[in-house]
């Protein structure tokens, strides 16, 4: 109030404070105490809302487009979607191009069909105060299925593996990618355990890639990203199902 | 923001809740967690009532042949010949009684016009419908009619939400919903509540909006899951192509021991549940493709059900997997047909709709009794409202038809509990009032958690403060006169 109601102002002071800036840890000490977090002991712990997660996979992966303005775009929608609702009378058509990985702010609306990968959007019919946080199995399927999520991986494979050339793997550069993707949702190093998970996973998917060319380059030729040259598909698919698990953990959609 | 806003709650409490995330998290979390146990309550902030169900139930699930948009009682069911002498008199004041009309027909006079189809008498119990629902009729020795249905609401939005969640403004969970939450599931490899949406010949002029099966402040993962009449019926469910199921298995447990490390530091519940539901979403890629592909059918079911039945998204097809669904233990099935709104040309209209549904209805029905199913699954047949005896158009025309009507209409529900051969509630000469046992909205819902073995008052869901309830606050019954 003493501000003249800047909500700007009220926010700032929120976000830079100490209290909100905390580690969301908890001991189980701490959570039979003040089970709700009402004395604010830590940081909040909070999934993402689903269009946050869409633009964190965006920059974590290096594809999103900053620019801010102008008219909206079409995103990702699995087919049929449109065609349910609106009967033929309206075609939808993703966009092409660099407007594909603006935020999602950006993304066509209507209220009678949200987009498909917002999983707990409003409904834009009552107000409503606060998003809902919901944890289905409809979420898990989007955001391993989703084209967005999907070229949002393959990127964040190729982002980590540049400098290696053809093949990490053979340059022993194993380590080196899944630490840089990490590195790159998480804004942390992974623990020595977190890391041997991963290189099991990708040792599996690596083995069965190297047998099954044109399977890995089925899997990387995903939404509009370039065709990928020969010899490297095997590699980079291994790298991208791993990637898309790193943007698939809890702690990859949540707030600490 | 002013203080008049200040005044109705704190806005800074919200921002700051909203931004802190205070404990939801971890309580939505706990929740989400015993939902996956197979148990709703034990959530004491949801103020879900404990030991539900109450008693034993008489049916263990729901089918819902949700016909949208008014079918006709007049021409269907509620048959009254006496209209014919009365035909295109003017509808007497003293039975309208003061009855709002829609903008459509309001300040046009209001001219009686008789049935235009030919009604007979089906069966051992001599019920009374229309011959444009031939196989229905010859099924009704298992139906229970409810001929004295009452809303209160004239136009289709208000009038479908009403009859689905109790109340027509939306925000509240469906009937569903409500059973999801307390109830739960038999499959742990499927929702709870599924729906099932007629993919029409020709495009459907009226909207079926995703809150009719909405959880309104019910949590959402106990909304209604559509499955679409597409190649997909459920949204991302395909694995990408090149990723084959073994990878997708060890991915998962990647992740799965990735998130465990997590909660470990974290004491996250919610990670647990998120495993859970990512579990749940390899399953459903398993179990929804076997569902819905009906090859395994013999012939013979296609030939029960129709010619229809072999249109991908057709009612007649969503009959057949309501029965696989109901087979597979799946708590809630509901179907939606639309189009039933005969405004004109009702001749010609009702009688497509009533090819599109009847023999896939009457089907349904002998496909769960002769699978010894029928005793435990309750069959609802029913629409948002009935119409007006008096014609819309012209009233001696075949391109005549009828405006909504809130205060009489038609439903049928079969097995689950009801009595068989049964016929309830009467209307007055005109079909316009039920004036013999009324059967409200909150009645009609009252009975149907009454036979699932839910008492209807005492099971709540506290939200802004409130304990809600699917039958609102005033009085419903259960209509103890058509259980069995």
């Amino acid at each position: 109030m003493d501000n003249h109601w800047d909500l700007k102002h009220l926010v700032k002071r929120i976000l830079t404070s100490r209290t909100y800036q905390q580690d969301s840890a908890v001991s189980a000490e701490l959570l039979g105490r003040d089970p709700d977090n009402r004395l604010l002991a830590r940081g909040a712990r909070f999934r993402l809302p689903s269009w946050m997660i869409r633009d964190a996979s965006l920059a974590a992966s290096g594809l999103l487009n900053r620019t801010v303005g102008g008219p909206p775009i079409f995103a990702y929608q699995p087919p049929g979607v449109w065609q349910d609702q609106f009967m033929g009378r309206f075609t939808y058509q993703s966009t092409l191009g660099p407007g594909q990985y603006r935020r999602t702010i950006y993304t066509f609306w209507r209220r009678s069909s949200a987009p498909t990968f917002l999983f707990d959007s409003a409904m834009r019919r009552t107000c409503e105060v606060v998003p809902r946080r919901t944890n289905t199995p409809l979420h898990a399927l989007t955001l391993l299925n989703d084209v967005a999520a999907l070229e949002a991986a393959r990127k964040l494979a190729e982002r980590a593996g540049e400098g290696f050339g053809k093949s990490p793997h053979e340059k022993g550069g194993t380590d080196v990618v899944l630490k840089t993707m990490f590195q790159l949702v998480l804004n942390r190093p992974p623990a020595q355990r977190e890391l041997s998970v991963m290189k099991r996973e990708q040792r599996k998917a690596l083995a069965y890639y190297r047998e099954n060319h044109e399977a890995a380059r089925t899997f990387v030729s995903v939404g509009q990203l370039p065709t990928v040259p020969v010899g490297i598909e095997a590699d980079l698919a291994a790298n991208m199902l791993i990637a898309s698990l790193i943007l698939n953990l809890d702690e990859s959609i949540t707030h600490e | 923001m002013n203080d008049r806003t200040m005044g109705v709650s704190d806005p800074l409490d919200v921002t700051r809740r909203y931004f802190l995330g205070r404990g939801a998290a971890v309580g939505v979390g706990a929740m989400a967690l015993s939902s996956l146990l197979g148990k709703h309550s034990g959530y004491p902030e949801a103020g879900a009532s404990d030991n539900v169900p109450h008693f034993a139930p008489k049916a263990k699930r729901v089918i819902f042949l949700t016909q949208s948009g008014g079918p006709s009682q007049l021409e269907l069911y509620d048959h009254k010949p006496g209209l014919v002498d009365l035909a295109g008199q003017k509808l007497p004041d003293s039975v309208r009684n003061g009855q709002r009309l829609s903008d459509m027909t309001k300040g046009k006079p209001q001219l009686v016009m008789p049935a235009h189809s030919v009604f007979r008498q089906w069966g051992k119990a001599g019920a009374t419908v229309s011959e444009w629902l031939p196989h229905i009729g010859g099924i009704s020795d298992e139906l229970c009619f409810i001929k004295s249905m009452v809303t209160d609401q004239i136009n289709h939005a208000p009038a479908m939400t009403k009859f689905l969640t109790g109340h027509h403004l939306t925000g509240r969970p469906s009937m569903g919903c409500w059973f999801s939450y307390g109830l739960g599931s038999e499959n742990q490899d499927l929702p709870d509540y599924l729906v099932l949406l007629s993919k029409m010949k020709r495009g459907s002029d009226q909207p079926l909006y995703d809150h009719y099966w909405g959880s309104g402040f019910l949590p959402s993962e106990y909304q209604g899951v559509k499955l679409r009449s597409a190649k997909d019926p459920v949204l991302y469910l395909n694995d990408p192509q090149g990723l084959p199921r073994n990878l997708r298995r060890g991915m998962l447990d990647g992740l799965k021991d990735l998130n465990a490390m997590r909660q470990q530091k974290t004491g996250d519940p919610e990670i647990e549940a998120r495993i859970q539901q990512y579990e749940m979403a390899y399953r459903m890629q398993a179990s929804v493709p076997e569902l819905t592909d009906v090859s395994d059918e013999p012939e013979s079911t296609f030939e029960l059900y129709g010619p229809d039945s072999r249109r991908a998204g057709s009612y007649a097809a969503n009959c057949i997997l309501a029965r696989r669904l109901a087979e597979r233990g799946v708590r809630f099935i509901q179907l939606f047909h639309p189009d039933w709104d005969h405004h004109s040309r009702l001749r010609s209209w009702c009688t497509a709709r009533c090819r599109d549904t009847d023999q896939a209805s009457a089907a349904l029905i002998k496909d769960l009794k002769q699978r010894g199913m029928l005793d435990d699954t309750l069959v609802i047949w029913g629409g948002e409202f009935g119409r007006s005896p008096a014609g819309q158009g012209k009233w001696d025309s075949p391109e005549g038809g009828r405006d909504h009507h809130p205060r009489c209409f038609t439903i049928w529900m079969a097995g689950g509990g009801v009595k068989s051969g049964f016929s309830f509630g009467a209307t007055d000469d005109y079909s316009y009032n039920a004036v013999v046992d009324p059967v409200h909205v909150r009645d009609l819902h009252a009975t149907v958690l009454h036979l699932m073995g839910i008492e209807h008052e005492k099971f709540t869901f506290r939200s802004q403060g409130l304990d809600f309830r699917l039958t609102g606050v005033e009085p419903a019954r259960v209509v103890h006169e058509i259980l069995a």
